[in-house]
């Protein structure tokens, strides 16, 4: 309980410094919010639903549904990864890891709480927004063990996210250098962002047992829809979460026991 | 003599380190730190290549799948799949060439405070920016783009450029696409001297552009009013104009005229950051005091 309410000292800290200057902080949620539009508007001018009606039978709905389920575990994920990209720089390499040891916290957790990416707050909404809106044009009507779902997997998904960047940023306690493979891994995320049967055999292989991202947005959105085959990989989801966070802890805590000091 | 002597000492120091061990650590740190220098310059090209692979990737299948109920030669919107794969793949690799950091450098040069030594500098700032963007291109043209296009020309099925000709006009306009997306990536840069931070407008700027300039899809796939928006702007002819000459969706005599439009644009927008330029100077005196 103490624990808690020190990480919750650590957001109310940081939401403080942040809203300093307001109308900065407005700025970047509305330049977020049109981000999050932009990446949809790919998919609303390409489903037009007369010369494309469907990408491969899947419908822009179906389409726009996943996407904003993905929007959910994104912006979970966006919240609370700024640090991870600069793991390397900032922490190993500047020797700031140094302060974090000292503590007698979790260090994973105090390098997430330290920063925080509010503005994504924008792209929760939009997701929000878009997953009731397709839902109903597609019929769907929503029961307290479907919003129980959304909530398990949009979290699960956004522990998968960033599981998978937390490893990443482990490898720098090894090379003291960013490999540089961030960008590339979250360019990933886009694959999982659309039904996965458009892909082929390889791609769909990585995505479900490599870099897990199908299991960000489509499998767990295949609840709501009525196709089957995909049953087992979507209630699969939390399980996935847990893999990836264990993955991620021990690569942890393994980086950590081989961090060297810059001695400076 | 020399080598007498160390015989004994290697002795007595194999006494102490195994050997094998010591060659291993020796060795190893030689293979550790050689491989470190590989990764800190040529990485950050590598993965860039992996990067523009897997955007080419995405699209690749979300336009398979577009045609997949399609008969082999329908046309979307005037676009074959044959046609469409070329467009998004020479689209990521002209868009390797093109691009430019400008608008983050202004950034960084602001939050930093070196701006004002850059005033001082009887150089023309925004001219030293571009031609540095320019050295940066001429560099990726090397070690970026080439293999970028090796791979993605390997992976999929690209279609050669219509003829010699409308390659030759495409080369040019891609040229022009630079210098407008430079103008383009400078005015967003000066916001830095208004904004405390402009990263969400240099991501809102870049998803914008993206967008608009008929990267990710051809104008024919925007609606009738988004179209008539986009014939406005400047942004088609970064991408859309350039992709259309490489296809040959232009008849060759009609090329020069997308190249004066381009440079319309580019004379327009330079003209612009000019006016936004004289202003940031300003408020930037002002904050000096």
């Amino acid at each position: 309980m103490r624990t808690l309410s020190i990480y919750g000292s650590y957001f109310n800290q940081f939401l403080m410094s942040r809203l300093a200057y307001k109308w900065d902080f407005f700025a970047s949620l509305i330049a977020n919010i049109v981000v999050t539009l932009s990446g949809l508007l790919f998919i609303v001018l390409l489903i037009d639903g007369e010369a494309v009606p469907s990408l491969q039978g899947w419908t822009r709905e179906e389409v726009l549904f996943i996407y904003g389920y993905s929007m959910i575990s994104l912006a979970l994920f966006n919240t609370l990864s700024p640090n991870l990209y600069r793991f390397g720089d900032k922490y190993v390499i500047e020797g700031q890891f140094d302060r974090v040891l000292l503590r007698p916290l979790n260090t994973l957790c105090q390098v997430l709480f330290e920063s925080f990416n509010l503005e994504s707050v924008g792209s929760l909404f939009v997701g929000i927004w878009l997953i009731f809106y397709t839902g109903a044009s597609l019929g769907m009507e929503f029961g307290a063990l479907d919003y129980l779902w959304l909530l398990v997997s949009g979290i699960s998904g956004g522990i998968i996210l960033t599981s998978v960047f937390v490893l990443l940023a482990s490898l720098s306690f090894h090379f003291q250098d960013r490999l540089g493979i961030g960008a590339p891994v979250y360019n990933l995320i886009n694959f999982g962002r659309y039904p996965l049967p458009i892909f082929n055999n390889v791609v769909q292989f990585v995505l479900k047992w490599v870099v897990p991202f199908a299991f960000v947005a489509f499998f767990p959105a295949t609840h709501f829809f009525s196709r089957p085959g995909f049953e087992f990989f979507c209630y699969f989801t939390p399980g996935m979460a847990a893999i990836c966070l264990l993955v991620a802890a021990l690569a942890w805590t393994y980086g950590v026991s081989k961090y060297t000091s810059t001695g400076s | 003599m020399a080598k007498a002597s160390t015989g004994p000492m290697s002795v007595q120091a194999a006494d102490r380190v195994d050997p094998i061990r010591r060659a291993k650590s020796v060795y190893g740190a030689v293979i550790r730190n050689a491989f470190l220098d590989m990764l800190a310059y040529r990485l950050r090209y590598f993965t860039g290549i992996i990067t523009y692979l897997l955007f080419v990737s995405v699209h690749y299948f979300i336009w398979t799948a577009v045609f997949a109920a399609r008969e082999s030669n329908a046309t979307i919107n005037g676009f074959t799949l044959p046609e469409m794969v070329t467009y998004v793949s020479i689209g990521w690799i002209a868009r390797s060439l093109y691009f430019s950091n400008i608008d983050y450098e202004i950034n960084e040069l602001v939050r930093s405070g070196q701006v004002s030594v850059y005033l001082l500098r009887p150089v023309n700032f925004h001219l030293l920016l571009v031609a540095q963007a320019a050295g940066e291109t001429l560099f990726r043209l090397l070690f970026f783009t080439v293999p970028i296009s090796g791979v993605i020309l390997w992976l999929f099925p690209v279609e050669l450029p219509a003829s010699l000709g409308h390659f030759a006009w495409f080369l040019a306009a891609t040229v022009m696409s630079f210098l407008i997306l430079a103008e383009v990536n400078f005015i967003t840069g000066l916001c830095a001297f208004w904004f405390k931070s402009i990263d969400g407008v240099m991501r809102a700027k870049y998803f914008l552009v993206q967008i608009l300039s008929g990267l990710l899809l051809p104008l024919s796939f925007f609606p009738g009013w988004l179209q008539t928006v986009v014939e406005l702007l400047p942004f088609k002819t970064i991408s859309y104009l350039p992709l259309q000459l490489y296809l040959g969706k232009v008849p060759l005599d009609e090329a020069p005229t997308v190249l004066f439009e381009q440079l319309c644009w580019w004379v327009a927008l330079g003209m612009l950051s000019y006016f936004v330029w004289r202003r940031a100077v300003r408020v930037l005196t002002l904050q000096g005091g």
